[in-house]
């Protein structure tokens, strides 16, 4: 709309060229007034009470347009009437033209020639617009053909403009900051990384360095998990009903939970990572399919919103993982591991009690507040561990022996 | 429509007091408003007294900047600088800032500027386009003086390159200041009503003249001489070189491919015309090249009238066979040179539907926009 509106700025006949998904097919919008002034000039109807002689007006129009490929095999087309409308105290009448290329010709190239109006009235100009489904808004003006310029080269443009993309790596981040069920989880699931084990519990903390190994293990297998099912799914070729992975994802919470209280899979994170990382990719790819892109332009849009997903969870991970990592070393470990498991998991059974059984609660509505103030949480998550750090300096091992030099 | 006419009237108004400073116009057929006795001098006065066409202009330039509200834009924005256009402005906003937007003192300079730039002849025909428009305005939105847009481009100066253009409704004067040369092209005007008419105790009549300019050739003209003068098989709804080629387009304009060629360039040789026909046509000519001072147009009018331009220049007519009629919309007449070309359009009203409507475009093959691009 906005387009054509724009377009409609010119006041000659505009051609709309799809080379797209929906094409090839062309659009025309003539304006009446030009038109009748062809049609009399040249005698060949009277056109008084257009659209009434639509069949005469289409055949003229056929007969005043050739598409052809660029090896010069003609293309077949077949105009038909698309009604009236008003522009700028305009009538303008809109043809569509289906175009049906030669056996074997490549489509993203042709040649459009045309002398419709501009034959008689040399003052007439045909504005030629690609167009593009994914960018509707954005027709391009490719050329401005007259009297004794009738022909345009029409090239199929190359991936979409990279504003796209950008919208999509957006997009990405967007769902990851506003789905807080993603972000749960991978909270969830990396809330004991850097934790050691004994004797079947989580027991001390790891040196730095490996904590890092743990997360980066765990985040790429999660990583490498949705993409895969993102590309598959966007792609259509597997599908399973939402409520389905809906639920999936509020169970691998749960099961990250469990997890973060008591190791039930010590040492397997990247696996869990990289499993459940397949049933997320199933909730982005639903996301996307909302959008409706399509073709060549699906695989931009899938790599962008994966890298704005990439992007968000770095960013969150950044900011949150270090203040745990610095918990752990204290007293307040256990009690803020356990009290995060508690909330991570009574908020999965919620999700999981209205996706799959149809229950509702209000703590998903409660959960979405709190993410709402994500960068308060994080503040206080890292005032907690500075502060626990601060009093409570023991749980490191040499602050004992530095206790008992200032005894001295 | 009593928004129409809030408007109309608000325009009106605030024509009186934006446009009172124009005129000083030489010659007995300067504008006849009441707005034409009241010229300031001052610094019209001190920009008078430069040496040079481009001299003056140049100094009124600086005098409209150094007024406030309009400021230099770069001289090599060409895509800005092909934003004139015969439409009303809402349908192709123009270059430049508009006179509604600008202090009273600093329109009264943009006119001063413009009557520097323009002789006697130009004066006239501007103003009076200027008071058709108002009129307009009385009768419609959308219209009026207030909308015309002033652009300047680089840094005037009596020597170096700069571009004026003042253009909106049915006008665009297009002043290109390139290498030392003045080039007044490419220059769209217009004008609704066709015919005289008063506005504010003023008499107007801006297209006439040139109108009745241009038919007085074919009247000149034999029966054999308008035959072979007919663009058969053409119609014309405008004129062809129209402004919309270059609208906003820069350098990938595509006017030049519009200029007929071949056998699409026809029409009646002036240099095989009788010395009285050949007179019409000069006087058509001069009344689109002497808007400005002799210093610019006889040079360019030796040019388009040199011999060997003549037999190379057409002249053509269309619309209905029986021969065209400033009464009659799509009658078309023009001239076609190596260089000069010139397209009177007779088209229907759109505001005063009872009476047609001229529009003309007057180009240089070579020197549109300075030949700069």
């Amino acid at each position: 709309m906005g387009g054509a509106a724009r377009a409609h700025d010119v006041m000659g006949t505009i051609v709309f060229a799809d080379l797209g998904e929906d094409g090839p097919r062309l659009d025309l919008e003539i304006p009446i007034d030009e038109l009748r002034s062809a049609f009399d000039a040249s005698q060949q109807i009277g056109v008084a009470a257009l659209p009434a002689s639509e069949p005469e007006v289409m055949r003229y129009v056929a007969d005043h347009t050739r598409v052809r490929a660029p090896d010069g095999r003609a293309y077949g087309l077949t105009p038909r009437s698309a009604g009236i409308v008003l522009h700028d105290d305009r009538n303008w009448l809109q043809v569509a033209i289906e175009l049906i290329p030669p056996p074997g010709a490549a489509t993203d190239e042709l040649v459009l020639d045309t002398d419709l109006i501009d034959h008689r009235v040399v003052s007439h100009r045909i504005f030629v617009f690609l167009r593009d489904r994914a960018h509707p808004d954005a027709p391009a003006l490719v050329a401005t053909l007259h009297y004794q310029r009738h022909e345009v080269v029409l090239h199929r443009a190359s991936g979409p403009p990279p504003v796209a993309i950008g919208a999509m790596v957006r997009l990405g981040m967007a769902h990851i900051a506003g789905g807080s069920d993603h972000l749960l989880f991978l909270l969830t699931l990396l809330l004991p990384a850097g934790l050691g084990i004994g004797a079947g519990r989580w027991r001390g903390r790891r040196d730095a360095r490996a904590a890092v190994g743990d997360v980066a293990r765990t985040v790429t297998a999660f990583t490498i998990g949705h993409s895969l099912t993102l590309a598959i799914g966007a792609l259509g070729l597997a599908h399973l009903p939402s409520a389905v992975v809906e639920s999936l994802i509020a169970v691998s919470i749960l099961i990250s939970a469990a997890h973060a209280i008591t190791p039930i899979f010590p040492r397997r994170e990247a696996w869990v990572g990289l499993g459940f990382g397949l049933v997320h990719g199933l909730g982005f790819a639903s996301a996307l399919a909302d959008l409706g892109a399509t073709g060549g332009h699906l695989v931009w849009a899938v790599l962008g919103f994966n890298l704005g997903v990439e992007l968000m969870q770095l960013a969150v991970l950044a900011v949150t993982l270090p203040s745990l990592y610095v918990l752990h070393g204290t007293r307040l470990a256990v009690g803020a591991r356990i009290t995060g498991a508690v909330v991570a998991a009574v908020a999965a059974a919620a999700w999981l009690a209205e996706r799959a059984l149809g229950v509702t609660t209000p703590v998903p509505a409660l959960v979405d507040r709190a993410f709402a103030h994500g960068p308060w949480l994080v503040l206080g998550l890292a005032a907690l561990a500075a502060g626990a750090r601060l009093w409570n300096e023991p749980a490191a091992q040499g602050s004992a022996a530095a206790r008992a030099k200032v005894a001295c | 429509m009593t928004q129409r006419l809030l408007y109309a009237i608000i325009m009106t108004s605030a024509l009186t007091g934006a446009c009172s400073n124009d005129s000083s116009t030489s010659g007995p057929d300067a504008a006849v408003g009441p707005d034409a006795a009241s010229a300031p001098d001052g610094p019209t006065s001190a920009c008078a007294s430069e040496a040079t066409q481009q001299g003056r202009v140049a100094c009124a330039a600086n005098a409209v900047l150094a007024s406030g509200g309009v400021s230099t834009l770069a001289l090599d924005d060409y895509v800005d600088m092909s934003k004139w256009n015969n439409l009303p402005v809402q349908l192709k906003p123009r270059a430049g800032v508009q006179m509604g937007t600008l202090s009273a003192a600093t329109q009264a300079k943009v006119l001063e500027l413009m009557d520097l730039a323009l002789d006697g002849l130009g004066d006239d025909t501007m103003t009076g386009i200027l008071r058709a428009d108002d009129y307009l305005a009385t009768m419609a939105g959308g219209y009026g003086s207030d909308l015309y847009s002033i652009a300047i481009y680089g840094t005037p100066s009596a020597t170096g390159d700069f571009v004026v253009m003042f253009g909106g409704h049915h006008m665009a004067y297009n002043l290109h200041f390139v290498g030392g040369g003045f080039y007044p092209v490419p220059q769209h005007l217009g004008a609704e009503p066709k015919a005289s008419f008063t506005f504010d105790g003023g008499t107007y009549n801006p297209m006439g003249p040139k109108g009745d300019a241009m038919f007085a050739i074919y009247t000149a003209l034999d029966a054999s001489q308008r035959t072979a003068a007919y663009l058969s098989g053409q119609t014309f709804n405008d004129v062809v070189v129209s402004p919309d080629l270059d609208y906003g387009k820069g350098a990938a304009r595509t006017s030049p491919s519009a200029y007929p060629t071949g056998t699409n360039r026809k029409g009646v040789l002036v240099s095989s015309m009788t010395p009285a026909q050949q007179a019409a046509v000069v006087a058509a000519i001069e009344e689109w090249v002497r808007q400005y001072p002799a210093e610019v147009a006889d040079p360019l009018m030796t040019d388009y009238t040199a011999s060997a331009a003549l037999a190379d220049t057409y002249f053509a007519w269309g619309g209905a066979s029986s021969g065209p009629s400033e009464d009659v919309s799509k009658s078309y007449l023009r001239l076609d040179g190596p260089r000069l070309w010139i397209e009177l359009a007779v088209q229907g009203g759109i505001v005063i539907q009872s009476q047609t409507h001229y529009h003309s475009v007057y180009r240089d093959k070579q020197l549109d926009y300075g030949g700069a691009f």
